[in-house]
């Protein structure tokens, strides 16, 4: 599965607890529209770094790179990028 | 006079007109400017039926309109009831209903919502819209008037307001054991013991820049704002967007030169462990005051070393007392393992903890109950008489006087200095990240799947959010359940700081000898 199916499914399934993808559109707002909170953020930062073996750091830790799946995908796929 | 709570803006409009009350991302809203604006919608909302004593909900973002939807409700003698943005809709369809109100003030991106809340019949006559867009999307069979047609109003006149100190100023809704929220009823006398005595003992003053973090249904928010207006401070409203990000707090802090910080403590502890808030300075912070929570004392430690100029102060009080004890953290002990202790009452009220038999303990170290009694006290839950008579009860010792005692539910004991220390829960009601989870109303969730034979939520303490809530699960028949379709139903039921951090199916619960289910057997089975 690629990046953003991944990570979708982490979120549609583990955050939002719904079963069907389509719930969640890639550019609906993660962050404003309530849906991820400290604790998510938290634990989708450790599977995204389990998963992908990166190491997100406290400056990456932002607004703009989880806002949306979008964001969080092109995050991701630089991250993985510069890792490899 | 200050009588009322929205007159803590009226008294500093007048001696800081052109002072910024409200700044908000890059926009900014004087006290001047902020007094006229609440008065043209207070005007609107009397044009429109709204009356003395009428329950007006606010379902909008934290954001400048929310707060002058707030004050609006006020001036017009209204009662205000903060609904959370991000909760689910069967929640806040309850709440509505519940508090029987007619007016409700969103924002057009929220307002689709209240369609979906009320399929067939929609409780509400008016509808005001608090941003520009003239028309929901769905076309709600009310009546809607946009927030232009209140700020182009042209010069109003506020009517005189016949409310006096005793009205409720607002409704809180908490989580309930039977799976309906709890109204908390709170009246302008009872909120005012708060904010004077706050912004006297804390010496909140005009040059303050006040953060606010909680959100606005959330009873620490009373002190970010109606404190700040009655000092003539600035508030700068925490955008919910950055809220969870802890270098956003942190530059949030920085950028705005914030002098007094008030929250739960894991927000403090989530930018010391995720945001690396040791490699800062905060010149400018003065006073950090945390509630809702036990804050974990090597965190708090750290924190005063990280800040080491300000005052730090626990406070403690359930919504139902606003804050009724205080505690000023000097320094703590380095072999202190112990959580600091809640302290002494605040002024105008008294605490006492009574034992097994009734009597009051004086004992240190003997534990107690903790009972607070004075104008800190709620007038009860909003209709329900049976749950408002079970916790605000006649003070029997002093029986003659019609005077209520709440009682808290929260074990204390006292120490050598005479400060109260929180020992746990006398009930199933618990706090994870500040908020208060009855854990009957996740079981009363659960319980409502019609799969669901048997259900039970018990709390794990956990080091960072106070309380893990961990749920075990009898199906009907076996298999027939998954913890997705589990999740999926309590979402849809519950908020997301209520659903459970791992659900687990058993054949059957344990039970205790007298039949009860073995919530202890049940906790320790998770370590």
């Amino acid at each position: 599965m690629d990046v953003q199916s991944t990570i979708k499914q982490y979120i549609v399934t583990e955050i939002m607890h719904e079963l069907d993808q389509n719930v969640l559109d890639n550019e609906a707002a993660l962050i404003e529209g309530g849906i991820i909170d400290s604790m998510n953020l938290i634990k989708l930062v450790l599977f995204i770094e389990e998963k992908y073996g990166v190491a997100i750091t406290d400056e990456e830790l932002d607004i703009d790179n989880f806002m949306t799946v979008n964001a969080l995908t092109k995050f991701v796929n630089k991250k993985i990028k510069s890792a490899g | 006079m200050v009588y009322q709570i929205q007159h803590t803006l009226m008294k500093s409009a007048k001696r800081f007109p052109d002072k910024n009350a409200i700044v908000y991302h890059d926009e900014k809203i004087t006290y001047k400017d902020l007094d006229v604006v609440t008065s043209k919608l207070a005007v609107t909302l009397l044009e429109n039926g709204v009356r003395r004593g009428d329950r007006i909900g606010v379902y909008i973002n934290k954001s400048i309109p929310a707060v002058i939807s707030i004050l609006g409700i006020l001036k017009a003698g209204g009662v205000y009831v903060p609904l959370d943005a991000n909760a689910p809709l069967t929640r806040l369809a309850c709440i509505i209903e519940n508090s029987g109100m007619k007016c409700l003030l969103t924002s057009t991106r929220k307002g689709d919502n209240v369609q979906q809340m009320f399929p067939e019949k929609n409780p509400l006559d008016v509808v005001l819209l608090t941003d520009d867009l003239k028309r929901l999307k769905e076309g709600l069979p009310v009546k809607v008037i946009p927030w232009k047609e209140i700020i182009e109003k042209g010069e109003v006149s506020l009517p005189k307001n016949l409310s006096i100190d005793t009205d409720l100023a607002y409704i809180l809704y908490t989580s309930g054991s039977t799976g309906v929220p709890k109204g908390v009823m709170i009246s302008h006398r009872t909120s005012l013991t708060f904010i004077n005595w706050s912004c006297d003992e804390f010496d909140i003053r005009p040059e303050d820049r006040v953060s606010s973090h909680a959100p606005l249904h959330f009873d620490l928010s009373i002190f970010d704002i109606f404190t700040s207006l009655q000092a003539g401070a600035t508030i700068f409203l925490v955008p919910e967007e950055f809220s969870i990000f802890p270098r956003r707090l942190i530059k949030f802090i920085q950028d705005n030169k914030i002098t007094v910080w008030y929250s739960v403590p894991s927000i403090l502890v989530h930018m010391m462990v995720h945001g690396s808030m040791k490699n800062h300075s905060f010149p400018d912070l003065r006073l950090i005051l945390f509630a809702g929570e036990v804050f974990p004392v090597k965190y708090l430690r750290e924190l005063m070393g990280i800040v080491p100029q300000a005052d730090y102060y626990n406070l403690y009080g359930p919504t139902e007392t606003n804050v009724c004890t205080y505690y000023k953290v000097d320094q703590i002990e380095p072999d202190r393992i112990k959580p600091v202790p809640i302290g002494k009452a605040c002024s105008n009220i008294e605490v006492f903890a009574l034992d097994e038999n009734n009597n009051i303990v004086t004992e240190i170290g003997k534990e107690g109950e903790l009972y607070a009694r004075g104008s800190c006290v709620a007038q009860g839950y909003w209709r329900d008489v049976k749950k408002t008579e079970s916790y605000f009860i006649k003070n029997f010792l002093n029986s003659g006087f019609d005077e209520k005692l709440y009682r808290t539910g929260d074990i204390v004991t006292l120490d050598e200095k005479g400060n109260y220390n929180l020992i746990g829960r006398k009930d199933h009601m618990i706090k994870s990240r500040g908020y208060r989870i009855e854990l009957g109303e996740i079981e009363a969730a659960l319980y409502s799947h019609q799969d669901v034979k048997e259900a039970v939520a018990v709390a794990v303490p956990d080091e960072f959010i106070t309380n893990k809530i961990i749920t075990f699960i009898v199906p009907k028949k076996p298999d027939s359940l998954t913890k997705n379709e589990m999740e999926k139903h309590l979402s849809k039921l519950i908020p997301i700081y209520m659903m459970p951090e791992m659900i687990e199916f058993l054949e059957s619960l344990p039970k205790t000898s007298n039949g009860k289910i073995d919530r202890e057997m049940l906790a320790a089975k998770t370590k």
